[in-house]
């Protein structure tokens, strides 16, 4: 699910050698900021086929956090 | 308590803060890097800070490289007190932004409290004296017991008109220095005390850079109540740790760019914010439809939409919004800018100056600025019927309410996330760069945000390596989303290049 979940990135950071890692922040990926934020969560829901809530946005501290929740989302 | 105290308000801004030290010494002044401090810990540091000032040789303005940090904060209440006006610097711009805020200010005095590479290389190209703010922290607070009142007289080093030097976007580059005096914003405090009436109990947010003028109101005016101002940290997406916080801590008064809500749309029906109680907006056009939809999240608060270019300092008109008043009053969906402060006045010119119906907003009174810095004037003010006013690019109308209503700008300059950009600048640093034709635009994207969008002629683009280099000319929030290469600018029948086209061609 991760090298999945690293397409996604890939993808929406337009980065092909992108590598993500489950500490990875925010703050570790410089084009990271609200706008692409928004993007990030539409892809993913998008290539996951789930739906996000707002709290579970809000409870997303790095991509360790992410690939947890859709971990759950998909049970 | 009631604070409207209007005909003793004190010249400094840190004065307010002082009287609250003696009224509420164990309240929380501020909280940052999740951690409190009551206003008698945040004057030790304070106190502190103005001794390590006080041991220099005198200067009326002092550079802050400014981070999320309690230093920061003190330091510009030190500053205050010291009586000089603070510049503050922005450790996320580029160095080549910062040192031309150096210059022009002729920073001789900069204080510091976090090292970073940036600053390595702008401490070699400057010759001002940086002083690092240390051992703070570790202050022990004493009892305030003999000190029934604290006179700012006795701490005051120097006299000088400003409070503090912003600077903003040019479209030469070379940004343009607005020096805000006392004068200026002890009208826009005497707004607040008048029309509203926060308390020692409230709990303010600050989510602004201190670099934005609007942070000024964030961190200055909880503290001139006795109130608790929440700094939001730099870490995570903004919009997020914004609502975070406004649970987290259940604030009570925040101000923000109205772009939060087109981040939050999505999940504005799943937010409730019953502590919040005042819902401030600013920097950017507030959309009707968007401001129903917050309306219902923050069931016991109002909304205020502010209009004000930094040059009228922070802001000077109001907006009380009610969504029915405001379905009657909106235009293209943008809620008014409502009616300016008590000793400001407008007029509305054309082309050639004179007074009009629709066209270029123009302020004069107690909260503008007389001059930019170093007199970068320009054609930027006009003399109508013997008053001075700033002319601020924006075009306006008055509605039958005698609301200002707004309808777009009347120059390249847009706005992203709330910062002033002219587009021009953008153009400049990327044909410096890359030695051929540009055009800077924005366009929304699926989510109606505006993105920033450059086309480019006749050349081939290393995107990767060309943000690379324009992040060492332009901050980051003016790097283009997107660049297309065009094989020939196309001109419209005016001979100008057509950018409607270039919009409808390349980027669809």
């Amino acid at each position: 699910m991760l090298e999945q979940l690293q397409n996604v990135f890939r993808t929406v950071f337009q980065d092909d050698n992108l590598i993500i890692s489950e500490t990875i922040t925010a703050n570790d990926i410089k084009m990271w900021d609200s706008l692409m934020h928004l993007e990030l969560i539409a892809s993913i829901e998008s290539e996951f086929n789930i739906v996000f809530s707002f709290n579970e946005v809000m409870g997303l501290n790095n991509v360790g956090d992410l690939l947890h929740l859709i971990q759950t989302k998909k049970k | 308590m009631n604070h409207q105290s209007g005909t003793d308000f004190q010249e400094l801004l840190v004065s307010g803060f002082l009287n609250n030290l003696i009224l509420y010494p164990n309240n929380n002044a501020l909280f940052v890097n999740n951690q409190y401090y009551t206003y008698q810990q945040l004057w030790q540091i304070v106190k502190q800070i103005h001794q390590q000032l006080s041991a220099q040789k005198q200067h009326l303005r002092i550079g802050v490289y400014c981070t999320n940090n309690i230093e920061t904060y003190a330091t510009i209440l030190a500053i205050n007190l010291y009586g000089a006006a603070y510049v503050p610097l922005n450790i996320k711009f580029p160095v080549s932004k910062n040192k031309k805020i150096i210059e022009q200010c002729n920073l001789q005095l900069i204080l510091i409290s976090k090292n970073d590479e940036k600053l390595h290389e702008l401490k070699q190209q400057v010759k001002s004296t940086f002083i690092t703010i240390s051992n703070v922290l570790n202050v022990q607070p004493t009892e305030l017991k003999n000190e029934i009142k604290i006179n700012p007289n006795d701490y005051q080093k120097v006299e000088q008109p400003y409070v503090y030097i912003l600077f903003t976007s040019g479209s030469t580059g070379e940004p343009k220095g607005v020096p805000i005096s006392k004068t200026n914003t002890n009208h826009f405090f005497k707004y607040f005390f008048k029309n509203y009436n926060f308390n020692e109990r409230d709990r303010f947010l600050q989510v602004y850079e201190l670099t934005f003028d609007v942070s000024v109101f964030s961190f200055f005016m909880p503290l001139m109540v006795g109130a608790c101002c929440y700094v939001l940290p730099n870490d995570g997406i903004k919009f997020m740790k914004t609502i975070e916080y406004l649970i987290k801590y259940n604030i009570t008064v925040v101000s923000m760019v109205p772009t939060t809500l087109r981040y939050l749309e999505n999940y504005l029906p799943e937010i409730k914010l019953p502590d919040l109680c005042y819902s401030f907006f600013s920097g950017d056009a507030l959309h009707h439809n968007l401001a129903v939809k917050w309306s219902k999240a923050i069931p016991n608060a109002v909304i205020h939409n502010f209009y004000g270019p930094t040059e009228t300092t922070i802001v000077c008109t109001r907006y009380v919004f009610n969504a029915k008043q405001s379905e009657k009053e909106s235009v293209n969906d943008i809620v008014p800018l409502g009616k300016p402060f008590k000793g400001m006045e407008f007029i509305i010119i054309d082309e050639k100056n004179a007074p009009t119906q629709k066209g270029e907003l123009c302020f004069s009174g107690t909260q503008v600025i007389n001059s930019y810095l170093n007199n970068t004037n320009e054609d930027r003010f006009l003399t109508y019927q013997q008053k001075q006013f700033y002319k601020t690019g924006d075009i306006a109308s008055v509605n039958e309410f005698e609301n200002l209503i707004f309808y777009g700008r009347t120059d390249s300059q847009v706005k992203i996330n709330g910062y002033r950009i002219e587009l021009t600048e953008i153009e400049n640093a990327i044909s410096k760069t890359l030695d051929t034709k540009c055009i800077a635009l924005t366009k929304k994207n699926n989510n109606s945000l505006n993105q920033l969008i450059v086309f480019i002629e006749e050349k081939k683009v290393d995107e990767k390596e060309l943000k690379k280099r324009l992040g060492t000319i332009l901050p980051d929030y003016m790097i283009p989303n997107q660049f297309i290469e065009v094989e020939k600018f196309i001109l419209n029948i005016n001979g100008k290049i057509d950018k409607q086209y270039l919009l409808d061609t390349y980027s669809a």
